[in-house]
């Protein structure tokens, strides 16, 4: 304030002096010695130099923006390696001397040992102790003892040279010595199945319990935080802050308009709205003082004159000439219902509300996470007269579930841009897409426990159907119809034909919808939700087709539940649900999900005896004990695993080797776990599963 | 998925190079020092340009802007410094705004009215600096000393940091 005063005074001073030099040069002539001259010059070349130093210190100040055209970015599991490693170690205690991250791996030896390898646990528990577990010397001695086998100091430099770290070599050859213990062969890309591994299938095996029998203290044994069954947001990455925005802070008015989906009004409501300054013209005042600077000290005009264009620039930049006003969005949508892969056109535009020209408006759709843009930008840049409209088209891909357009971003600028404002402004749209599911080819592989009514549970016993199943001596009360006359009037014998008796599932599927189950192994490839909300929907089909009563259930934080049914009404209901729930959106809901909440709640709806198809990719270990705890009262529970699983990384590896050892533990707990590779389609997989079930 | 193109906004950047070019060749008929600064200039922020580097694209201007400083200070003509020194300017502000609209809407959204916009405000008030000043120098040379001019520079550059 002080600095600025002096500038006033001296600049007034520096304009009497000017009008004195003008009108009276005699008087001037006085004070403008070669010293003072020499004076002002430097000074003015000095403010210059402090003028570059400011616009390098503080450079641009612009706002950055979103990327709304790009689908939340899909991860495979243990994309974060320490939180795989804390699966296999629980709330063991650790050694002083190890770090979480070998305690943790030697766990994971140990666990594939001990089920893949053929040891027992305390054999296992030594073989990785003195390293003869593995050839691989950097595995052996990252996670061995001091017995163990050290890395030679001719590796330790070779891999200096190589400009790798040793330690993460280690952990690399460590993991994938554990996979390929784990009998996990390397993925290709798209990945073929690493699914039909021959594993233990012998119930009531005492190996039943993964790793949950070393610790009988912990009773959930790798629970990293001692809270029972949560599962707590992993943060998969996807939401870009629009939740932060709605907070209402400056001029919300917080009302939702419910227009309805092909709105076309000015009806946006802001949301937020923010002003400052971007510095474009920071530095500018440089030209002007270095120009007449040096134009002082050579006497040269055309030196002197380079101070104009700068003051002029100056000026501008301080003029703040049509500064940022009201605008308004509108949205339109070409097929608010689109169908699954189809296009549809989202055309959203501006219009200038204020009464002065707006030069600079630049506009950032809110396009709905889970949809990406296949054509045309959300983006436009204009210039709106008062009253005026642009607008922008583009193009989405139709894809399941309820798509809502979160709020536009609105950067306005003033003319010289050295202001900028940003706001939100929303105006209600969505996109909804139901997809319709057709029925496989496969009979789905139930559990062989079945009610009383006729349907499509193939059992083992002869009786009343439709297929042969084998001909019998004719006992008194068999119905006339199925005497085998033909045989009858060929032999005299009074034979029986049997059918292969059939008899109708109550069937739940359950769909895993958890934070946990929003992986896959594509980037910008669907989720193992999508992939299993796909396949509820087809077995859903599949099943009722044959008879059966099917219902359905999500496990999430928001409620799914559809009781057991079929029929038109029933599957219209359920194709619904699929698409609409938001327990199982494209992307993921915030909040914890308890499992043990769950597995009471299901209790109670589910009648005695329904089967439970729980599709789930097996990313943690609740996954697993959600089903092992269902089966253990009585639901017989058939697993399918969408395998979402890459390779790329240790924590990705060790993440299979976690996902194929729980595979291995349901199985030998007696329950059928169907493991489908990303790149099969259901139907074959269900073959290959049928074909070994019948084999 | 394609991540967005973030490349700085085509006609800006294509202003930007043609108002460098222009200033370069400008001061670079007058002294061969000025011509050095002026194309390193230009090479900087066409390199910068290409990038979308903001230091790059200021340091080019900056070397422009010297060169053709220097064709002022070694009594140099007055309107080609005056046309070189507003050209260093323009490629300065449009060099930036295309990074900074490359930044913020990418290369996919249309933004032509918005950049057509601001080329024709930033030219209209170079030119418009650049007459004025070209005035003040065919008034001064009718007689009024070189101190009026020194001493109402100087007052305008204060009075604008004050008021600012």
């Amino acid at each position: 304030m002080n600095r600025r005063t002096l500038a006033l005074a001296g600049g007034l001073v520096a304009f009497a002096l000017s009008l004195l030099a003008i009108f009276d040069s005699g008087l001037a002539r006085l004070g403008l010695d070669r010293l003072l001259v020499t004076v002002i010059g430097l000074f003015a070349i000095l403010l210059g130099l402090r003028a570059i130093q400011i616009r390098r210190r503080k450079g641009l100040e612009a706002v950055e923006t979103p990327d709304p055209e790009l689908p939340m970015a899909v991860q495979p599991p243990g994309e974060d390696l320490e939180s795989v490693v804390s699966q296999f170690l629980g709330s063991q205690r650790l050694r002083a001397s190890r770090t979480r991250l070998q305690e943790g791996l030697e766990a994971a030896a140990v666990s594939v040992l001990w089920r893949y390898g053929g040891y027992s646990p305390e054999t296992a528990r030594q073989a990785v102790a003195d390293g003869s577990w593995t050839s691989d010397v950097r595995a052996a001695s990252y996670l061995g003892s001091v017995d163990a086998p050290s890395l030679p100091l001719r590796a330790q430099v070779a891999d200096l040279f190589r400009g790798r770290s040793t330690g993460r070599e280690r952990i690399r050859h460590a993991v994938d010595e554990i996979a390929s213990v784990a009998g996990l062969e390397p993925l290709g890309d798209p990945a073929p199945g690493d699914s039909d591994r021959a594993a233990p299938a012998t119930t009531g095996d005492a190996r039943a319990h993964f790793l949950e029998d070393e610790d009988p203290g912990n009773e959930w044994g790798d629970e990293e935080r001692g809270d029972e069954w949560g599962d707590e947001d992993p943060g998969n990455g996807g939401d870009p802050t629009e939740g932060a925005v709605a907070a209402p802070e400056a001029g919300s008015t917080g009302v939702r308009d419910q227009a309805p989906v092909e709105s076309d009004g000015g009806a946006s409501s802001v949301l937020s709205r923010r002003t400052h300054t971007t510095g474009h013209w920071r530095g500018v005042t440089v030209v002007a003082l270095l120009g007449i600077g040096v134009g002082i000290l050579v006497k040269q005009p055309a030196a002197l004159l380079a101070g104009v264009i700068g003051i002029g620039f100056a000026a501008y930049a301080r003029s703040r000439a049509f500064p940022p006003g009201a605008v308004s969005i509108s949205r339109s949508v070409d097929t608010p219902r689109p169908a699954p892969g189809e296009p549809v056109s989202v055309s959203v535009t501006i219009r200038n509300e204020s009464e002065q020209f707006l030069p600079d408006c630049r506009l950032i759709d809110g396009v709905p996470d889970a949809l990406s843009v296949t054509d045309g930008s959300p983006r436009l840049g204009t210039a709106l007269r008062p009253g005026e409209r642009a607008s922008t088209t583009y193009t989405v891909t139709g894809r399941r579930g309820v798509h809502s357009f979160g709020p536009a971003t609105v950067i306005a600028r003033d003319l010289t841009g050295s202001v900028e404002q940003t706001s939100k402004l929303e105006t209600h749209t969505e996109i909804t897409c139901i997809p319709t599911y057709r029925a496989l080819s496969e009979p789905v592989p139930l559990r062989e426990q079945a009610t009383q009514y006729v349907g499509q549970l193939e059992t083992r016993s002869g009786g009343e159907g439709v297929e042969f199943f084998s001909t019998r001596n004719y006992r008194p009360g068999d119905a006339k119809r199925h005497i085998d006359w033909k045989r009858h009037a060929r032999t005299g014998e009074l034979t029986t034909v049997m059918f292969r008796e059939e008899r109708t599932a109550t069937v739940v599927l359950v769909v895993d919808a958890r934070d946990y189950a929003y992986v896959g192994p594509i980037e910008d490839g669907p989720t193992a939700v999508d992939r299993s909300v796909e396949a509820a929907g087809r077995l859903y089909e599949t099943l009722t087709s044959r008879g059966n009563q099917v219902g359905l259930a999500a496990l999430d934080t928001e409620s799914c539940w559809i009781a057991p049914g079929s029929g038109t009404e029933h599957g219209l209901r359920v194709d619904r649900e699929l698409g609409t729930n938001p327990a199982l959106a494209p992307v993921p809901s915030e909040g914890r999900s308890w499992v043990k909440t769950h597995v009471s709640r299901l209790r109670k709806r589910l009648d005695p005896g329904t089967q439970l198809v729980f599709i789930t990719p097996l990313c943690d270990a609740n996954a697993s004990r959600f089903a092992r705890e269902l089966d253990e009262i009585g639901y017989p529970v058939t697993v399918l695993s969408p395998n979402a699983s890459a390779d790329r990384t240790p924590g990705h590896q060790l993440a299979r080797v976690a996902r194929s050892l729980r595979i291995s533990a349901l199985r030998s707990a007696g329950i059928p776990v169907v493991d489908w590779p990303w790149a099969d389609t259901l139907d074959a997989v269900l073959a290959r599963t049928n074909e070994r079930r019948s084999a | 998925m394609t991540p967005i193109d973030r490349r700085p906004a085509p006609l800006s950047r294509w202003a930007s190079f043609l108002a460098a070019l222009v200033a370069v060749g400008a001061s670079g008929l007058y002294s061969y020092p000025s011509l050095a600064l002026g194309v390193l200039g230009l090479s900087i922020l066409s390199l910068a340009l290409w990038r979308g580097s903001n230091a790059g694209v200021t340091t080019g201007a900056f070397a422009i802007f010297l060169g053709a400083l220097l064709t002022g200070a070694w009594a140099g003509p007055v309107v080609p410094t005056l046309v070189s020194i507003t050209g260093a300017v323009l490629a300065w502000d449009f060099g930036v705004s295309a990074i900074g609209l490359g930044a913020q809407l990418g290369r996919e959204a249309e933004t032509g009215r918005l950049e057509g916009v601001h080329l024709a405000a930033s030219t209209g008030i170079g030119v418009a600096s650049a007459g004025i000043g070209y005035g003040l120098y065919s008034a001064g040379t009718g007689g009024q000393p070189v101190a009026a001019l020194i001493f109402l520079l100087l007052s305008a550059v204060l009075l604008l940091y004050a008021l600012g």
